[in-house]
């Protein structure tokens, strides 16, 4: 008999440690059914214990979110008004006091384990999952390329130009936002500016995996980055890297439109080789949009690029002030990185414009 | 056996200076490596291996020595004392998720880093090695989580510092983090001749 004496005890011990694992299931982690109410408008039925986010997403309703819940990227911002605790430590961060003030959390990090009401934008609402197929992969510089979607479930995308998509990369859970670069009137298809980011997860997959005929799925539209069409007023974009995608979804919009507008798009880069599409606006587009001044520049020119490179250089803020100057009444709109943003938007007030109609989206 | 506060005491101190777990014995480095980057994350990562290390040793302890020993399966230890540590980890994440969300995010994610670092089991073992009693079980259990915590917190407080130091690029992170630990181990080792 003695030996299963080993086996008896080995399972006791199993058995009782089991018993008392399914009995803190039971008691502790069970919430039991929860109200979720979204905007005292939608109202679901939970089964508590997840966060706020995975029902919404579950619910079919999507948040811009790019870290897939991680509390990294900051998106899934929306106000709780049930009482749910103190703010996390991984939630501070990303709030500024007069969030903090209103109850604004990040909805990846709230938990459901009561009835619960949150308010969010109503536009997430028309945010809908598309189906996609890889259609063509366009190289545009030695590090960018174009990516072309069809969409095939829903088949057609309502959003204004300027505004972004989420791309979901298959297998890690995780999304990454990117502008739209087409033209919102072509509603079948999202066109998406990339530039490569050595080490990025999205962007390696992007470049290297990611083949024609792939299915994959693209979430929006988000942001309230777009173009203003109650006006007619003159615009300056300035873009510089991958920023140029919701540029070059607001020309082609206003080119369609027939608009009259004038339109002064900056456009910076390092090398000649970060330039790409100067010929396409300069002639083919600024042929139908004829308010359209399409201004590349380059800001490290060495000795070799001046053989090569006919165009403007330095700082885009220095091409700004030599090509333009009382900008009073005039629009912006730019996207590219921080620094350049941050002193652009400087110059413009300075240049007279006001402040409240320089719109921005940085990254 | 009499109660003798001077033995807990002395086996207290020793687990903390002469036998740190890691400094001494080299267990639980993975952690030590890994979460050893800034130090409120290293010290939450210490509070989180005291508290286990306590709880999981008075459980451990009863169970060695009121049903191993009398059924003579004390080779089961590594099993039994693993499992009861995986429990006890799962069991404390649902009850602070439950009640303290705060401390859920600033803890939760050692917890289960924690059931899979050998420095807990380590001092099941050692105790029984040891022959300890339960209460001096319990008094090397404080002091080597305690032991613990002070040295991660002191490499988190070094590595902070090293961020400013140029360090040839193969030895960056992991590699240089060791030969501090190394030279931790001997500063240590400078403690054996209080005790």
């Amino acid at each position: 008999m003695t030996f299963l004496t080993p086996v008896f005890v080995l399972s006791g011990i199993s058995l009782i440690l089991g018993i008392l694992l399914v009995l803190a299931d039971k008691f502790l982690a069970d919430y039991g059914d929860c109200q979720l109410n979204i905007n005292g408008e939608k109202e679901f039925t939970v089964r508590g214990g997840q966060t706020i986010l995975n029902y919404l997403t579950a619910n079919r309703i999507f948040i811009p979110s790019a870290c897939g819940g991680k509390a990294t990227c900051g998106l899934c911002k929306g106000r709780v008004v049930t009482d749910v605790g103190p703010l996390l430590p991984t939630e501070r961060p990303f709030m500024n006091p007069e969030e903090v003030a209103d109850n604004t959390r990040l909805l990846c990090q709230v938990k459901v384990k009561k009835d619960t009401e949150i308010i969010i934008p109503e536009e997430y609402f028309l945010v809908k999952e598309f189906k996609s197929e890889v259609e063509s992969i366009t190289p545009l510089t030695h590090d960018t390329r174009l990516f072309r979607f069809r969409l095939n479930d829903p088949d057609s995308i309502k959003f204004k130009p300027g505004q972004f998509v989420q791309f979901r990369i298959p297998g890690a859970g995780e999304d990454r936002a990117y502008s739209v670069a087409s033209s919102p009137n072509d509603h079948n298809i999202v066109e998406l500016i990339v530039r490569m980011v050595p080490g990025g997860l999205c962007t390696t997959y992007m470049f290297n995996k990611l083949k024609v005929g792939d299915e994959i799925f693209l979430t929006g539209p988000y942001g309230d980055f777009y173009l203003r069409e109650d006006t007619d007023d003159p615009i300056v974009c300035v873009a510089g890297g991958s920023g140029s995608a919701p540029i070059r979804s607001i020309i082609h919009y206003l080119k369609e439109k027939n608009s009259k507008r004038k339109i002064y798009s900056f456009y910076g880069g390092r090398g000649p080789d970060d330039i790409y599409f100067t010929e396409y606006y300069q002639d083919e587009v600024a042929k139908e949009l004829t308010g359209l001044h399409h201004i590349p520049a380059i800001s490290d020119c060495s000795e070799e690029d001046m053989e090569c490179w006919s165009g403007e250089t330095g700082l885009i803020t220095e091409v700004i002030e030599r090509n333009l100057d009382d900008l009073t009444n005039w629009e912006a709109y730019m996207c590219g990185p921080p620094a350049m943003l941050h002193f652009s938007s400087m110059l413009l007030v300075k240049m007279g414009m006001d402040k409240e109609r320089i719109f921005f989206d940085e990254f | 056996m009499p109660f003798d506060f001077m033995d807990l005491f002395i086996i207290f101190f020793a687990s903390i200076f002469t036998q740190n777990m890691v400094l001494t014995y080299f267990l639980g480095i993975c952690p030590f490596v890994a979460v050893s980057k800034e130090i409120p994350t290293a010290f939450g990562m210490g509070m989180a291996v005291i508290f286990v290390m306590f709880m999981t040793m008075g459980l451990n302890w009863p169970l060695y020595h009121m049903v191993l020993v009398p059924f003579k399966v004390q080779y089961l230890q590594f099993l039994v004392f693993i499992m009861v540590i995986a429990t006890f980890v799962q069991i404390v994440e649902i009850f602070i998720d439950r009640f303290s969300p705060v401390l859920y995010v600033s803890l939760g994610v050692f917890l289960p880093l924690i059931t899979v670092n050998c420095a807990i089991l380590g001092i099941s073992l050692f105790s029984v090695i040891r022959d300890y009693s339960y209460l001096q079980s319990m008094a090397f259990a404080l002091g080597s989580g305690i032991g613990w915590t002070m040295a991660i917190v002191a490499m988190a407080g070094i590595r902070q510092k090293l961020q400013f130091s140029h360090i040839p690029k193969g030895l960056q992170g992991p590699g240089i983090t060791m030969i501090i630990a190394g030279i931790m181990a001997m500063a240590f080792m400078g403690f054996a001749g209080i005790m």
